[in-house]
């Protein structure tokens, strides 16, 4: 806000002088900045699942250590790009189905989990992300 | 040489570029004025719930059961409910402080038959006080489908309260019975057990709906809390596109609630439409804004009640 005021006072102060132009675009590159969060580069690339793309699902780039707090994003129709912030990470990637048997008390049918727990909760991929950004990661899981 | 009176074109388009640019400037000021005020109005539905919450408390000399069930398992109820009183959470037991005294007669009513919450007929009727109006999807009353003979699983709101710092029910459902936050199953904290201050422990914050498209989404889901979706943690800091993990949220959930659909180490994260952060309710019942990008130790710090952590400011 204090930017943006700014920027309108020094606006009708250059126009009076006649020459606001340079200046008013200099300022408005400010407005709107805020403190941003952690570090981070673009990561994207490819999921497969038995041979095909994973039509949807989740994908999360856990810190090796695993502390902090993971990177995550979605996966569509096998391609993902997610912000990462820069390390050795371990990748867990989840996705769902319908179980087929509707639930009596909800009328619809519950989803499970049908990527196998080495992908995701005790997951063996790791991945170094550089600190640049990254295209092409492949994924090939398998049942 | 003739010079005539008035302005060039030259003049006028200059008057017309600065106004412009001046309206340019305002407009995003407007909207975001409108934004602020939603949140002022989330500000003060969450401090009357901080407050309903601690008027629970000097009557019956404890916070209400964050759930009757262990979370993520329903239809029963360890002692001393034995399998009555399925579904019940915080918010019903809050009624009476929230001037709900009449919605509550007929709940408690409903609730002695030994029935569920789940079927209780008027489980649709929506408490002003437990909405944020930065969500687009609030006023939620519409389910899937209802189950056990009603046509809805009733009225879904953006307030939640907080269950701890960790999963709801890591290493079994058992375990939701001793979470170190101040709302979980069974639990009864009382004031003096929050030895890490109240004015440092987190109470209530808030989350975004999801509307139910193709399945459930019962995050914020008072009639069926059983799953855990009216608590919240503080393991990973707000509005994050870290999924919860979640039992019975819809497959295609709003982009910025993201849910993995598992049963185990279940947790669910504040999340909200305003810009940056959160509220947050403590159990001093003030209100803060909570950062997007405050530390995860700091926040992960705030939610347990007795954890000895010295906590950053936020």
């Amino acid at each position: 806000m204090v930017v943006k005021q700014l920027a309108i006072s020094s606006a009708v102060a250059a126009a009076r002088m006649g020459q606001c132009a340079p200046w008013l675009v200099v300022l408005m590159l400010f407005a709107g900045c805020q403190p941003s969060g952690p570090h981070t580069v673009p990561v994207s690339g490819t999921v497969r699942w038995d041979g095909a793309p994973l039509a949807s699902g989740d994908i999360l780039f856990h810190p090796v250590d695993g502390g902090g707090v993971p990177d995550a994003g979605k996966i569509t129709d096998g391609q993902f790009t997610v912000d990462v912030k820069p390390g050795m990470k371990k990748i867990a990637i989840y996705a769902t189905r319908s179980t087929g048997e509707v639930d009596p008390t909800m009328g619809a049918a519950a989803q499970e989990q049908f990527i196998p727990a080495r992908y995701n909760d005790t997951t063996e991929l790791t991945q170094n992300i550089l600190d640049q950004p990254t295209s092409g990661l492949v994924f090939e899981l398998v049942p | 040489m003739l010079r005539t009176r008035g302005f060039t074109l030259v003049e006028l388009l200059v008057v017309i570029a600065i106004i412009g640019i001046l309206v340019a400037l305002l407009l995003p000021a407007v909207q975001s004025a409108r934004e602020a005020a939603r949140r002022v109005e989330c500000v003060n539905h969450m401090k009357q719930l901080c407050l309903a919450l601690h008027d629970h408390h000097d009557t019956k000399r404890y916070l209400p059961h964050g759930n009757y069930n262990y979370i993520d398992s329903t239809f029963s109820t360890p002692p001393p409910y034995n399998n009555t009183q399925d579904r019940r959470c915080w918010m019903h037991d809050t009624l009476p402080y929230l001037e709900q005294d009449a919605l509550f007669d007929r709940c408690e009513k409903h609730m002695r038959t030994g029935a569920s919450a789940l079927a209780f007929p008027e489980s649709d009727a929506v408490i002003e006080v437990l909405l944020c109006p930065s969500d687009m999807h609030t006023v939620k009353r519409h389910t899937f489908w209802g189950g056990i003979g009603t046509p809805t699983q009733g009225f879904s709101g953006n307030l939640i309260v907080c269950a701890g710092d960790d999963y709801f029910n890591s290493g079994g459902v058992v375990n939701s019975a001793r979470l170190n936050g101040l709302f979980f199953a069974q639990s009864k904290v009382r004031m003096p057990e929050i030895t890490d201050g109240a004015s440092n422990t987190a109470m209530v914050s808030e989350l975004i709906l999801s509307p139910d498209t193709s399945s459930h989404d019962i995050r914020g889901r008072y009639y069926n809390p059983a799953h855990g979706g009216v608590l919240f943690s503080t393991r990973i800091p707000p509005n994050t596109m870290v999924p919860d993990r979640f039992n019975w949220c819809s497959s295609t959930p709003v982009k910025r609630a993201p849910c993995i659909w598992v049963g185990t180490n279940m947790f669910v994260s504040p999340r909200s439409y305003h810009k940056g952060g959160v509220n947050l309710g403590m159990a001093d019942g003030s209100v803060k804004f909570l950062v997007d990008t405050v530390e995860q130790n700091v926040f992960k710090a705030s939610g347990s009640r007795d954890g000895g952590e010295t906590i950053g400011d936020f």
